[in-house]
């Protein structure tokens, strides 16, 4: 298959290739973005309706019955280093996903706010960090006193299947509901495994998924600690007017 | 200091590119006859991951990801899907000077290793470690640690299953075995015994 | 009438040869890289191996329709840039219209770039042969790449989770049921030990049907020489 090849020609050539096969792949990839946004977003919103108890987690609800129901909540963006809500950012375009590949914690992060008769009742707060194959995206729900965890669920990983992905064991999760947090006095008390601790303030790990776990622990200490959602909370918690 | 040297560490052993995301292993197989020879390509495996991942990552860092081009005023621009090809570009560029080099100052290496050079640009575990640092969005220092880590971690795995297999030859193998089918289920030991060392921290 | 018997047959065996006789797999081994690291279920393995047909057509396709004009200088950097093209538009498909199975796929469907099986069988076939020929090749190659894969695959689930497809097979017995999974299937050097198995299983049946019909065969003479 040789064929006499001039320096010209062979630039030629692979110019063209280059070009054609540019066209194809840009088509391609601006064609299917919007696909790939639209689905992200709406799996998002509805991880975050079901974690508020809006819907059950596994109900078909149809797309424009997710929307409305998430319009129920609340959407606050948090500034996470002055710990408290701000309007830097719109709270309806805001994603941190992007963010959460970089190395950085965002300075924004949403929570989602439910308000039962006037008072405060859900608060939806999403967490994520680097587990063993890939980045663990998780959402904890907290009851109206800011402690008490009414539900966590981990919507996005891709962590080994069989091993790591028993985070999303129902049964493990539910170990979870009711637990608190906070002690009396405002310190991070949670921890998974601690098999020495009150029981209100633990969780069992998983066998055999000692990595993916102790990367989950490590996302609870990063987030509701001092650097995370924690200052925040106690000024919720305080009683600062929102 | 701490951290750059678990990554390493944790690159190296419990998340071995070839025990545990089985990758490279058609050169793995491959060259895995002779201890010498496996020796030499674990070096130039290394070498390669150490000098690849980190440039791949500034080449990432800096035109790609998305928001990269801000400098440039194209901020919107997200042109990560171009990682797979520019990746690979930089990967042949990278391993065509490392062939030059061998060939004037370690022509005896250049000669045992012939072909497995240049195919180490199509070798899964180089752009794996490339398209991993993407993934777990490592900056520099983390991308040379983990390149080193990476690409050591899959030398030593070679090295082991070569020494290995050097003893097999005296063994008394069923026919249907000899060649690939012992070497899977020996690797499979050896990825086996690999697990055991996860949790490992300094 | 009888050269296009004699057509169909040679279309037929182009298909098929690869899928049994000269399986990429065993017989080669090429390709293996992929192969593996996420057989630990079924589904991922049948989107894996969906996308390395679709791969390995385009890229075969496409090399063969330019294969008197690429300049021999470049060849092979021309052949990674249209294989990288497919693969790319392959991985964008996936991000989104099956964006779960993407996620666990991750980077190993850009490693289809690197995969041995792809880059031979444009170097080998596609550069020296018609489009239909050089398609029907990549056909064949990607069903022989599949069948391993998802076998290694369900035999991992089956005993791994007691599953197949995500569908419930025998009744776990943390659920009530007397399978007890192993759970070595679902860590990765499972695999080695499956595709091993595999092989020996695959080697013994050539070489007897090699001895059944007194023809010398092409993996006894490769073990031969490896081991």
């Amino acid at each position: 298959m040789r064929t006499t090849q001039s320096p010209l020609r062979t630039l030629r050539f692979a110019a063209s290739v280059a070009l054609v096969c540019s066209l194809f792949v840009t088509t391609a990839v601006y064609w299917l973005r919007p696909i790939q946004a639209a689905y992200g977003a709406l799996e998002y919103n509805r991880v975050i309706v079901a974690a508020a108890g809006l819907i059950p987690p596994d109900a078909a609800l149809s797309d424009r019955d997710v929307v409305s129901r998430f319009l129920e909540l609340e959407t606050r963006i948090v500034d996470l280093e002055l710990d408290w809500y701000t309007d830097a950012v719109d709270p309806l375009t805001y994603d941190y996903r992007p963010l959460a590949a970089t190395r950085e914690r965002p300075r924004y992060m949403p929570v989602y706010l439910l308000e039962q008769l006037g008072r405060l009742d859900r608060v939806v707060l999403p967490i994520y960090g680097r587990g063993m194959w890939s980045t663990i995206h998780g959402v904890i729900t907290l009851a109206g006193d800011l402690t008490t965890v009414v539900g966590v669920v981990f919507h996005e990983h891709g962590e080994t299947p069989g091993i790591g992905d028993r985070i999303e064991d129902a049964a493990w999760l539910a170990q979870w509901r009711g637990k608190r947090l906070y002690t009396d006095s405002g310190e991070l008390m949670f921890a998974i495994g601690a098999a020495g601790r009150d029981a209100s303030f633990r969780v069992d790990g998983i066998t055999g998924a000692t990595v993916t776990v102790s990367a989950v622990a490590a996302m609870i200490d990063d987030w509701f600690g001092p650097d995370g959602y924690g200052p925040y909370l106690a000024a919720l918690r305080g009683g600062r007017d929102r | 200091m701490n951290e750059l040297a678990n990554l390493v560490l944790r690159a190296m052993l419990v998340e071995n590119l070839a025990l545990s995301f089985l990758l490279g292993m058609c050169t793995y197989i491959a060259v895995s006859q002779r201890v010498s020879t496996a020796v030499g390509l674990g070096i130039a495996v290394t070498v390669v991951q150490t000098v690849t991942v980190p440039v791949n990552n500034i080449i990432y860092e800096g035109l790609l990801a998305a928001g990269a081009l801000s400098w440039a005023g194209f901020g919107a621009l997200d042109l990560s899907f171009l990682r797979f090809i520019i990746f690979i570009g930089v990967i042949a560029a990278l391993i065509q000077i490392l062939e030059l080099v061998l060939e004037a100052y370690f022509p005896r290496l250049h000669a045992t290793l012939g072909i497995y050079l240049p195919l180490l640009t199509v070798n899964c575990a180089i752009l794996g470690g490339s398209l991993f640092m993407v993934q777990r969005s490592y900056d520099l220092a983390e991308s040379v640690a983990y390149g080193f880590g990476s690409g050591s971690g899959w030398a030593l795995a070679i090295f082991l299953f070569a020494s290995i297999r050097e003893r097999l030859r005296y063994a008394d193998i069923p026919e249907g075995l000899r060649g690939h089918g012992i070497a899977f289920l020996v690797t499979g030991l050896l990825a086996l015994s690999f697990v055991g060392l996860r949790g490992i921290e300094l | 009438m009888n050269a296009r018997l004699a057509s169909l047959h040679t279309y037929k065996r182009t298909v098929l040869d690869p899928i049994v006789d000269a399986n990429p797999i065993t017989v080669q081994v090429l390709g293996l890289c992929s192969a593996l690291a996420i057989t630990s279920t079924v589904l991922p393995a049948v989107i894996m191996s969906a996308a390395v047909i679709f791969v390995l057509v385009i890229a075969n396709v496409t090399v063969s329709v330019l294969r008197h004009s690429i300049p021999h200088s470049i060849r092979l950097i021309i052949e990674v840039t249209l294989i990288a093209s497919a693969v790319i538009i392959v991985d964008e498909f996936l991000k989104a219209f099956a964006p779960e199975v993407s996620s666990v796929l991750s980077v190993f469907v850009g490693l289809i770039i690197t995969n041995c099986i792809v880059l031979a069988r444009v170097e080998s076939f596609a550069m020296h042969n018609g489009v239909w020929d050089s398609l029907l090749d990549g056909l064949g190659n990607g069903l022989g790449y599949s069948w391993v894969l998802i076998s290694v695959a369900s035999i991992r689930e089956l005993l791994g989770a007691g599953s197949w497809l995500g569908y419930a097979v025998v009744p776990l017995a943390t659920e009530g049921g007397w399978f007890e999974p192993n759970d070595l299937m679902l860590l990765t050097p499972s695999a080695f030990f499956v595709i091993g198995l595999i092989i020996w299983l695959a080697r013994t049946v050539a070489v007897k049907r090699a001895h059944d019909s007194g023809r010398s065969s092409a993996p006894q003479r490769q073990s031969s020489k490896v081991a």
